[in-house]
């Protein structure tokens, strides 16, 4: 029985060494199918991206706006390659995207009719009290950077000259360029990100907090005030520059409103129905989020006509 | 959805290939040389149907068998060659009267021959009705306890039949396989028959597969208990087992059929009993040369196991003990069978849709891996029992693993997918492989004395 010891303990060891790591990258890669296919290390190179500081003149417009609508939505799809995940089970649309179709004419709709999409810059300035807006102003905000928003709704957005908002998760923003497959939940790349910084200013969305714990708490506000402020800090840091901030799931508190503040955030966004005025709560200001069932004439109730 | 599938079947292939070099690596130990269990009975039966070519060489073998209460039989099978004009050449044939079990039918037997050469040499001649048909009447003739089944094209190794004979002392077992090796991956030298790698790639793999299926598969499968195929070249069962399951059936694999009923027995009314494998137990067999032939072969094989498993379908787990339907199940039909298609769509997909290409790229490195260290793991075991290349022989040998793993074992997947879409098609089919009629010098032994009919 003894002679073969040897043999087998050469052959289980080197058996090991050889299937072991493979079973560890076979395990890695199942961790991570799905999730993220590796965030992006390095931050968003400030020089890259500049800050988009689109300052129109608007002087001697007719009528002035006494509050701005802010517009906010979270992914654009193509009626063609939506999937069976992307419906609830009752069979609507998820209610965080709305159809490349519908996002096309809303966004006719405000080209046509002359309404004024304001950049960061002009509606922090209204917020203010520095600047005055055309009354028909709105501004467009996009939650979470999903690999959608940058495929379909941003070659829209170019075509109109439309400038927006975009809060990035920025933990989920990803190393690599891939295709886009409507079959998963792909979150944009970190060049995209920086191409399409000539429409987008981008926001602060969470840097990996943009999750909920097992009570359905949102980590914002489940979490002690030092561990997210030290997620603001990195996904601020990520950002490099960042004036703006919305909190997931629309949850906050009197401690995230201090963290804004000791951050120096000028403006932070709620998910509350309302209008932007100048003079009001900057860090919490009213968005009207663009549903998957708004007809054009709900669009059009929301601008205020 | 199908990347959770692949990744399943994944696992359960890593699985079973572990298991399969771990238990023999570990448990598999030759049977003790210090044993000389009295001789049992045995008697062997050979089909023989248009044999011409090998059928001396198979006569050959036997009177080298070391084994004195022997009986043997050759059935001929309503041959339309010189078959009979052969044997009766070689054992000078006359005609003699035995008695019949009366268990079992077959087809019309026309004469019994005894050799006036070696009085333990039967020859029966008959009308043509298959190989389980020429079983069955072998065993109606048989008086001995062991039977052992040999293809016509098989030769015994001189001790082969001692060492099933030590096997048989355990009375738990009610059947056992004995190694098949492939008779051209050996040369015969001057004074030795000796292991040699000198041979066509073809043969090569076929050699390698065969060690690989026997010294770690069916090592693993009857410690396991569950052994599902008794190779029909070279079998031994005691002939109470063969009458309890009734005899053979005519069908494309009678082999794995009659181990099957086996199973079934021991699962349900002989608990306790086993089927052993007897690595020591060696015998030689032709195998194909040819790709052509190679393929018929091996449909021919794929045609049995799916006769098998539709014939069976309702005894798995029910009839069959756990490990045994689990082995048909999951790695034979399961793993060889039905993700041979996947196997052979899965580059094709990747290369279309050009996803999960890093996925695919790490499972093909596993299962060359796990190939290769099979390989080795059977190189181990093999010379643990005196399956032995020499230096120049396992250098190519060690070069030729991953071409086998790489090529060769994707032709294989290709004979097992094509031969099931056959078999629901044509289920019968070629009967048997071609013969070459390799000579066999056996002088290793020193001992050997032409026994028979002394």
């Amino acid at each position: 029985m003894k002679k073969y010891v040897v043999s087998n303990v050469i052959f289980t060891t080197f058996f090991l060494m050889i299937i072991l790591p493979l079973c560890y990258l076979l395990y890695d890669y199942i961790i991570h199918y799905g999730a993220t296919p590796a965030a992006a290390k390095g931050p968003l190179n400030v020089s890259d991206v500049p800050y988009n500081s689109v300052n129109k003149d608007f002087t001697g417009v007719e009528e002035y706006a006494s509050k701005v609508v802010v517009l906010m939505y979270h992914q654009v799809i193509p009626k063609k390659k939506l999937k069976k995940h992307h419906f609830q089970d009752n069979g609507e649309l998820e209610e965080t995207i709305i159809t490349l179709e519908n996002f096309q004419s809303q966004m006719d709709y405000l080209k046509e009719n002359h309404y004024t999409v304001l950049s960061l810059k002009e509606f922090e300035l209204f917020m203010t009290g520095e600047k005055r807006v055309p009354a028909k102003s709105v501004l467009l905000t996009f939650d979470d950077g999903f690999k959608n928003v940058f495929e379909f709704a941003y070659p829209v957005l170019k075509d109109h000259g439309f400038p927006a908002v975009h809060f990035l998760i920025t933990g989920l923003i990803t190393k690599e360029n891939v295709h886009y497959k409507p079959a998963l939940h792909q979150y944009a790349s970190i060049d995209e990100v920086r191409k399409s910084a000539d429409v987008f200013d981008y926001g602060n969305h969470t840097n990996m907090f943009h999750q909920k714990n097992k009570n359905d708490m949102s980590f914002v506000t489940a979490y002690d005030k030092a561990e997210v402020k030290e997620d603001l800090v990195r996904a601020n840091e990520w950002l490099g520059q960042s004036i703006t901030f919305a909190a997931p799931y629309g949850e906050y508190n009197e401690e995230t409103l201090e963290i804004l503040q000791e951050l120096n955030t000028k403006m932070a966004f709620t998910v509350n129905p309302g209008y932007a005025e100048p003079f009001g709560r900057s860090l919490e200001i009213p968005r009207w989020q663009v549903f998957p069932k708004l007809s054009l004439d709900d669009f059009k109730y929301i601008l205020g006509e | 959805m199908i990347l959770i599938m692949t990744i399943v079947l994944f696992c359960i292939f890593g699985l079973f290939h572990t298991i399969y070099m771990f238990i023999p690596l570990y448990t598999s130990r030759p049977q003790k040389q210090n044993d000389p269990s009295k001789e049992t009975g045995v008697c062997i039966l050979i089909p023989a149907y248009n044999e011409s070519l090998v059928i001396k060489n198979c006569l050959m073998g036997i009177q080298n068998v070391n084994y004195t209460n022997l009986e043997v039989f050759f059935i001929n099978d309503g041959s339309i060659d010189n078959t009979l004009k052969i044997l009766d050449d070689l054992l000078t044939l006359k005609k003699t009267f035995r008695r019949k079990l009366g268990r079992l039918n077959h087809e019309r037997v026309n004469d019994l021959y005894r050799s006036q050469r070696f009085p333990n040499i039967f020859v029966i001649d008959k009308e043509n009705g298959g190989k389980a048909d020429a079983l069955n009447t072998g065993i109606e003739f048989a008086e001995k306890e062991i039977i052992i089944t040999l293809d016509a094209d098989s030769v015994l190794e001189p001790n082969a039949l001692n060492e099933m004979n030590k096997a048989f002392s355990n009375n738990k077992v009610v059947a056992a396989g004995g190694l098949v090796n492939i008779v051209q991956g050996y040369k015969n030298e001057r004074n030795a028959f000796t292991p040699s790698f000198k041979i066509s790639g073809l043969i090569r793999f076929q050699v390698v597969q065969y060690m690989t299926a026997f010294y770690l598969h069916k090592a693993t499968q009857a410690k396991l208990q569950s052994m599902t195929v008794i190779a029909g070249a070279f079998g031994a069962f005691r002939k109470s087992i063969l009458l309890e399951a009734k005899g053979y059936r005519k069908t494309v694999g009678e082999d794995m059929d009659i181990t099957l009923r086996i199973q079934e027995l021991i699962g349900t009314k002989m608990k306790g009993k086993r089927i052993a494998f007897v690595p020591e137990a060696v015998c030689y067999t032709e195998c194909p040369e040819s790709f052509k032939n190679l393929f018929k072969q091996r449909i021919r094989w794929q045609k049995a196991f799916v006769d098998c498993i539709i014939t069976y379908r309702k005894s798995f787990y029910r009839k069959m003990n756990f490990t045994a339907s689990t082995y048909l199940l999951f790695d034979s039909l399961l793993l060889g069978t039905l993700s041979a298609y996947s196997t052979l769509l899965v580059p094709v997909v990747i290369l279309i849709t050009m996803s999960h290409l890093k996925l695919a790229f790490l499972l093909l490195t596993i299962s060359i891996s796990l190939a290769i260290l099979q390989n080795i793991a059977t190189l181990i075991v093999s010379r643990r029992y005196g399956h032995q290349y020499e230096i120049k022989d396992f250098v190519s040998l060690l070069f030729f693993i991953p071409l086998e793993v790489m090529f060769y074992r994707v032709t294989g997947l290709l004979f097992v997918s094509i031969g099931t879409i056959i078999y629901f098609f044509d289920k019968e089919g070629w009967s048997r492989s071609e013969r070459i009629g390799k000579q066999i010098v056996f002088h290793k032994e020193g001992n050997v004395t032409k026994n028979i009919g002394g």
